[in-house]
């Protein structure tokens, strides 16, 4: 059985030892949590800083792979037939002449 | 001598479809090719048929869609049209049409009340939007674009179907598609006659000019022709892409002859389209033309032989 290191009697002392050792024990276990947040939040932001380096990898990846789809965009310069483009339509190589003959069709709105 | 030539007319593509031979023998040959080309791009590029590419395309906005040679071709073709023309003839047009009351076949949008149809408009989103991918026939249209390939569609098989035709009968061949005209091969002598009308439809022994072609195309585009009543008044077919409305055209019909059916077909709509400045921006490119104005005068612009006042 523990027994009190003061005189009995001696309340007053016994009351202030206690109220020392609970202050002890509080600022312990305060330095104690505050030293687990700190590593704790060195631990989060590392694992964050990883991840966003991931997602900037991903991001390139993508761009690489996507950029021969939109290789395309504006339309190919071959007309029907394989001939060399134009830039605007091209013009007969005769232009038409009055007809004499009876027509065989007639050309219109539709 | 043009009785040397043997033709067919038959309806295709909500027109009138014809084929005309130099060599009687060579016409069914070239009335099968030209089926065979009609209904392979009514398949690819209708925006009515359920079945057709284009409505599937169209339904996939955003979308790298994969299609057939004759859709990539078609595009293609829309697309150069459209970078040729400055923008004024633009694939792009298709969800305006579609505003417009242009959603289904001529005949039956003609059929219903257009009094109880209210058209809005919508300015085209631009051809420079579509993504085209050849080496993986592929086609990409953003989110809100439809694609209406009729201004250059039917154009598009005229020129196949005659260089087709006369390439496997060895006769000279005239291909006519609502008026829009390709030939190839040896012409008659003399060339192709070709009356000129305001509607394709007209009879051939009607008033009106005749002119003669020996090759590439010839097109008419007007907007007389083909118009549909709605709420908001009657409405044709040839849209403005700028403001997404029927153009307000001082010309009511436009015809070009060109190296092709193609550029005919794109120059005669930009010409309507333009307006005031068509007789100059045509003459610019030496494009022989022939313009009627909405009250019945015409101009006759380049090589386009003169006309009796």
């Amino acid at each position: 059985m523990q027994t009190s290191p003061y005189p009995p009697g001696d309340a007053a002392l016994a009351r202030d030892a206690a109220a020392a050792r609970l202050r002890r024990l509080t600022v312990g276990a305060f330095a104690g949590a505050s030293a687990l947040a700190v590593v704790f939040a060195g631990v989060a932001s590392a694992t964050t800083h990883h991840a966003r380096k991931a997602v900037s990898v991903a991001k390139t990846a993508v761009t690489v792979t996507t950029l021969p789809a939109v290789n395309v965009s504006a339309p190919s310069a071959t007309p029907p037939g394989g001939a060399v483009a134009t830039a605007a339509p091209a013009a007969p190589a005769q232009a038409p002449a009055p007809a004499y003959s009876q027509p065989v069709v007639t050309s219109g709105g539709s | 001598v043009s009785s040397e030539a043997t033709s067919f007319s038959f309806q295709a593509l909500g027109t009138t479809a014809t084929v005309a031979v130099t060599d009687p023998e060579a016409l069914a040959r070239a009335r099968e090719m030209l089926e065979r080309e009609l209904e392979a791009i009514d398949l690819a590029c209708s925006r009515f048929r359920p079945d057709s590419e284009l409505v599937a395309l169209n339904a996939a906005p955003g979308t790298e869609v994969r299609v057939s040679g004759l859709l990539l071709e078609a595009v293609r073709v829309a697309l150069h049209a459209a970078e040729a023309s400055g923008g004024l003839v633009d694939p792009t047009v298709g969800k305006t049409m579609r505003l417009a009351g242009y959603d289904r076949p001529m005949t039956v949008v003609r059929a219903r009340d257009g009094r109880l149809f209210r058209p809005s408009f919508e300015p085209a989103a631009g051809w420079r939007t579509i993504q085209l991918d050849e080496a993986r026939n592929t086609v990409r249209a953003p989110r809100g674009v439809e694609l209406d390939l009729g201004a250059t569609a039917k154009a598009l098989v005229a020129d196949r179907a005659a260089r087709a035709a006369a390439a496997a009968t060895g006769a000279g061949v005239l291909v006519s598609l609502g008026g829009d005209i390709a030939v190839a091969g040896e012409p008659p002598p003399g060339g192709w006659s070709i009356r000129l009308a305001d509607d394709h439809a007209a009879p051939l022994d009607g008033p009106g000019p005749a002119v003669s072609v020996h090759s590439g195309g010839l097109a008419s585009s007007g907007t007389t022709v083909r118009r549909w009543a709605t709420a908001g008044g009657e409405l044709h077919h040839i849209v403005d892409p700028r403001t997404g409305r029927p153009a307000n055209s001082p010309w009511r019909t436009v015809t070009v002859a060109a190296a092709s059916c193609v550029d005919a077909n794109t120059a005669s709509t930009a010409a309507l389209v333009l307006g005031d400045g068509a007789p100059a921006w045509l003459d610019e490119r030496r494009l022989p033309s022939r313009l009627v104005a909405l009250d019945g005068s015409v101009a006759c612009v380049g090589a386009w032989p003169a006309e009796a006042a």
